[in-house]
């Protein structure tokens, strides 16, 4: 079930009519049944897989909190580990790594039969599988308590809003809320619906048009036209931003208009001067899970390693599983190496050159600033164009074509005003989200402007909307 | 919360200096900028800027005046609101859903103002420069086009030609009014015309008064769909018969054709929905890129040849008993119904496609004879006139430019066979209408 489908539409008016009639506990049930249908209106079976995550997280935490022995307590701990990754590993990686194995005893000049499975890859599996894990771990860190209710558990893993692509909200967070009763008024609806209409317009307006314009070019063949590849990558990051942060603006909506809190998964990442500030900003609850569960221990367990070298491997390391964790393939493996080199050569910039251009002035300050943001944005699209291409060789072509046959003819013109089309309200809004360093700044502006923000967007939503229920990008992942 | 009230008024209070700002810069912009927007406007309809544009003349025209005014007192009203919100506001707490509702507004009258024919006639010499040749959108502009500037002349006999692009290539308009002078014939046809759309434009029928309807009716129009033809219908969508629709189509093909169903109900309301396809093509893919239609879509042979067996596999794949025959044959009752009730008189035609195609995706007949047998039963019932295939000519390969479409020879053929069909069987001078028994 799509966020942007009439039967979602359906869903979400029956469910929240009920929502507001229930009591709190009933609420939590009617929630939990609700999430079931949701997820199982793509595929029942896969139900499953979500209860066995229930019930695995669920009896581990217990245990871990129940233990005062270490070893028990981490036994439990790798248990609910090793059950999580085992399901992850073998619905998203199991062929991945079979091709992979494959190719690594070929180089060494033997021969093995290659065994694939046609399996289904159940949808957000990784979202679902790190937020359980995250309960777990946090438990064994003694930094929560486990809940005893069981169902409402459940509901912390299966709650619709983000159970398919985020944001992965922590138990800490996310759990007391569904445990107390919440607060529902028309103010937090008001909101909800705000943000609901935001990422609807990003999603169907922005990033549905934009994959007409992205996908003929990444699925045409070599030799490419720089200017059309650059044009096309321009468009593929508004697009794929657009496609998350609208359904994480959905996501946070539903949340709001039923009193949850719903955490913030994208603030202003184009708007960044360093690459670590663009992982503060981008995909906020998988970098900062990325950091707390794995980054953190990592750095840890290096400790017997050189100071530098802890933090480049740790880095590197972190990445490069990040990237893996978007799917199985090489170019992920690639865009993860890529932000791991980028994340290594800022700390050395940082903390070698960082006094070397200061300008005084406001205007040199504002200028060097911009010039930092320009060329932040085109290593975010080059991470992009890894991220996006089907097979590496396209990257090499791609990038060659960039430097060595780039002509900016009619074609790239072209593609140049549909990207301009499609993006300028949401240049408009992240720069006055930017000066006023509020997220919500037209929620919280005039009514004159926002009527004149409802004016334009549903127009260009009600004509240049794309049509039919596209999925979300990250579904995949 | 306190937090919140207080970014709301910092927000505030920063707009008001905005609009201040915007206030002082608007006139001046407006000024320089509309006559060349004005130009540009013109470019859209012509394809080339205009020889001799006073750009001076211009500026101090009274459109332009006009529009001035209207853009500077923009801003003050934004001024007024924001002075009037810190006044009497009640902060962020005591916020209504103001905005939503007056952009609502704001687009139903703009809605209504797409209507105008000034607009429209813009919009539609700019989407005539600009769309496809043979494309659906580019026979939607001249159907408007058309409707336009069309006169009725009473004097005549009012002939009304529906139908697809296999009506368009295969009736001679002009062929067909010259040899036969009492009639006012208008081809009214669509690329990919569905059966469903007769019962949606019953309403735009009956407002043109003709005397007599053609329309043209095979297997393939009753066999064909599987789902509602929203992109087709919604240009001529009217609530009541969306509605009218939706009771014929049952629960069931409601809830699975719910996408559709919302489709067309939402363009019975907003012109810009019904018009969404032709806007967006306008805008985003042609604003600058008329169409060369000299050279639009020829093919070779080969490419031809290839074509056509493409689209034979294709009706062979989706020529079957679907979930829509019943659907298909009801709402066309309700519109000859509705014809015949207000006394025009229906011609239905069996409508023929290439025999190779006939015969791959219907080897024994079966959907022909159906097809045929109940618009039969149907015209004995309501009184419409069923022109079944042995009152026609008979069309071999040689007539066919593919397998849809009639070629040259063929369309004079059949245009001489609605010739005299119509001659003999209207009798327009004395108004009385069929002869009985007229055979080809």
């Amino acid at each position: 079930m799509l966020f942007n489908s009439l039967l979602f539409a359906i869903f979400i008016v029956i469910v929240y009519s009920l929502y507001l009639v229930l009591p709190h506990r009933s609420q939590n049930r009617m929630l939990l049944f609700s999430s079931y249908i949701f997820y199982g209106a793509w595929d029942w079976r896969f139900i499953t897989l979500i209860w066995f995550s229930t019930f695995l997280d669920y009896f581990c935490a217990l245990k871990i909190f129940e233990t005062n022995s270490n070893k028990t307590r981490k036994q439990y701990l790798l248990l609910s580990i090793f059950g999580n990754l085992s399901i992850l590993g073998f619905f998203k990686y199991f062929n991945f790594f079979t091709e992979t194995l494959q190719e690594l005893i070929g180089i060494f000049g033997f021969h093995m039969n290659p065994i694939f499975c046609d399996i289904i890859l159940p949808m957000g599996i990784s979202f679902y599988t790190f937020q359980t894990m995250s309960y777990t771990i946090d438990i064994y860190r003694k930094e929560m308590k486990p809940t005893r209710q069981l169902l409402d558990f459940a509901l912390y893993v299966a709650f619709f809003p983000q159970l398919v692509a985020g944001p992965i909200e922590r138990a800490k967070s996310l759990l007391p809320q569904i445990l107390k009763p919440r607060i529902v008024n028309l103010e937090k609806f008001y909101e909800g619906c705000f943000l609901i209409f935001w990422g609807l317009f990003m999603k169907v307006f922005i990033a549905d048009n934009l994959a007409t314009v992205v996908d003929p070019i990444f699925d045409s063949g070599a030799p490419y036209n720089g200017a059309v590849v650059l044009m096309g990558l321009y468009g593929f990051t508004f697009q794929i931003f657009c496609d998350f942060a609208g359904y994480s603006s959905i996501a946070r909506g539903l949340g709001k208009i039923m009193g949850f809190d719903i955490m913030i998964n994208f603030n202003l990442p184009f708007f960044v001067t360093n690459i670590q500030d663009y992982w503060n900003r981008w995909h906020i609850s998988l970098s900062t899970w990325i950091r707390d569960y794995l980054y953190i221990p990592l750095f840890r367990i290096l400790r017997r390693v050189s100071a530098k070298a802890r933090i480049y491997s740790a880095l590197m390391i972190s990445m490069t599983l990040m990237g893996l964790w978007h799917g199985a393939a090489k170019t992920y493996v690639a865009f993860g190496i890529y932000y791991g080199i980028l994340l290594c050569l800022y700390v050395i910039i940082r903390t070698r050159y960082h006094s070397w251009i200061k300008p005084k002035s406001i205007i040199g300050r504002n200028l060097w600033t911009t010039i930092r943001m320009i060329f932040m944005f085109h290593l975010i699209v080059i991470g992009m164009l890894i991220f996006r291409a089907q097979y590496g060789l396209q990257i090499i072509n791609m990038i060659y074509a960039l430097i060595f046959n780039f002509h900016f003819g009619k074609e790239a013109l072209c593609i140049c005003y549909q990207v301009i089309f499609f993006t300028w309200v949401l240049f408009l809004v992240q720069l006055f989200q930017y000066f006023k360093k509020d997220i919500m700044c037209v929620y919280h502006s005039s009514y004159f402007v926002k009527t004149v923000f409802y004016i334009i967007c549903l127009f260009l939503l009600i004509i240049f909307g794309a049509s039919g229920e596209k999925e979300f990008i990250y579904f995949q992942f | 919360m306190h937090d919140e009230t207080e970014v709301y008024k910092s927000n505030l209070q920063t707009e008001y200096k905005v609009a201040l700002l915007i206030c002082c810069i608007i006139p001046v912009f407006a000024i320089i900028s509309l006559p060349l927007i004005r130009g540009y406007a013109g470019y859209l309809v012509n394809l080339r800027l205009p020889d001799h544009i006073n750009y001076l003349k211009s500026l101090f025209s009274y459109t332009n005046i006009l529009m001035v005014v209207i853009l500077s007192i923009l801003p003050l009203i934004w001024l007024g609101s924001i002075k009037l919100e810190l006044r009497c506001g009640k902060g962020l707490h005591g916020r209504k859903p103001y905005a939503v509702g007056i952009s609502v507004l704001i687009i139903l009258i703009a809605s209504i103002a797409f209507k105008t024919e000034k607009v429209q006639w813009f919009y539609l010499e700019a989407g005539k420069a600009r769309f496809e040749r043979f494309s659906f959108l580019r026979s939607l502009v001249f159907w408007k086009r058309e409707q336009m500037d069309f006169v009725q002349k009473k004097e005549k006999h009012q002939l009304m030609i529906l139908g697809s692009s296999r009506v368009n290539l295969g009736i001679d308009g002009e062929l067909l009014a010259a040899r036969n002078p009492e009639l006012q014939a208008r081809v009214k046809a669509l690329p990919g015309f569905s059966i469903l759309q007769y019962q949606m434009l019953t309403a735009y029928v009956l407002k043109q008064k003709p005397d007599s309807v053609v329309c043209w009716i095979s297997e393939y129009d009753i066999f064909y769909e599987q789902q509602i033809p929203a992109n087709r219908l919604r240009y001529f969508a009217t609530f009541d018969k969306t509605l009218q629709l939706g009771k014929l189509i049952g629960l069931k093909r409601l809830w699975l054709n719910r996408g559709e169903m919302a489709d067309i109900s939402f363009a019975s309301f907003i012109t810009f929905w019904s018009d969404r396809d032709m806007l967006r093509e306008l805008v985003i893919n042609r604003l600058w890129t008329p169409v060369d239609i000299s050279t639009g879509n020829r093919q070779g042979n080969e490419a031809e040849h290839e074509a056509f067996w493409q689209h034979v596999n294709t009706l062979k794949e989706n020529i079957q008993r679907t979930d829509f025959v019943e659907v298909n044959f009801d709402s066309f009752k309700l519109f000859a119904q509705a014809l015949v009730a207000s006394g025009i008189k229906l011609y239905v035609l069996e409508g023929i496609m290439h025999p190779e195609a006939m015969f791959a995706y219907d080897p024994d007949g079966t959907f022909r004879r159906e097809t045929r047998n109940r618009l039969r039963s149907m015209a004995d019932r309501i009184g419409f006139y069923y022109v079944d295939e042995s009152q026609l000519p008979v069309f071999n390969s040689s007539d066919f430019a593919d397998v849809f479409h009639l070629n040259d020879k063929g369309r004079e053929r059949f245009t001489y066979f609605l010739s005299d069909y119509l001659m003999n069987n209207i009798s327009i001078a004395k108004g009385n209408g069929w002869t009985e028994n007229w055979r080809p």
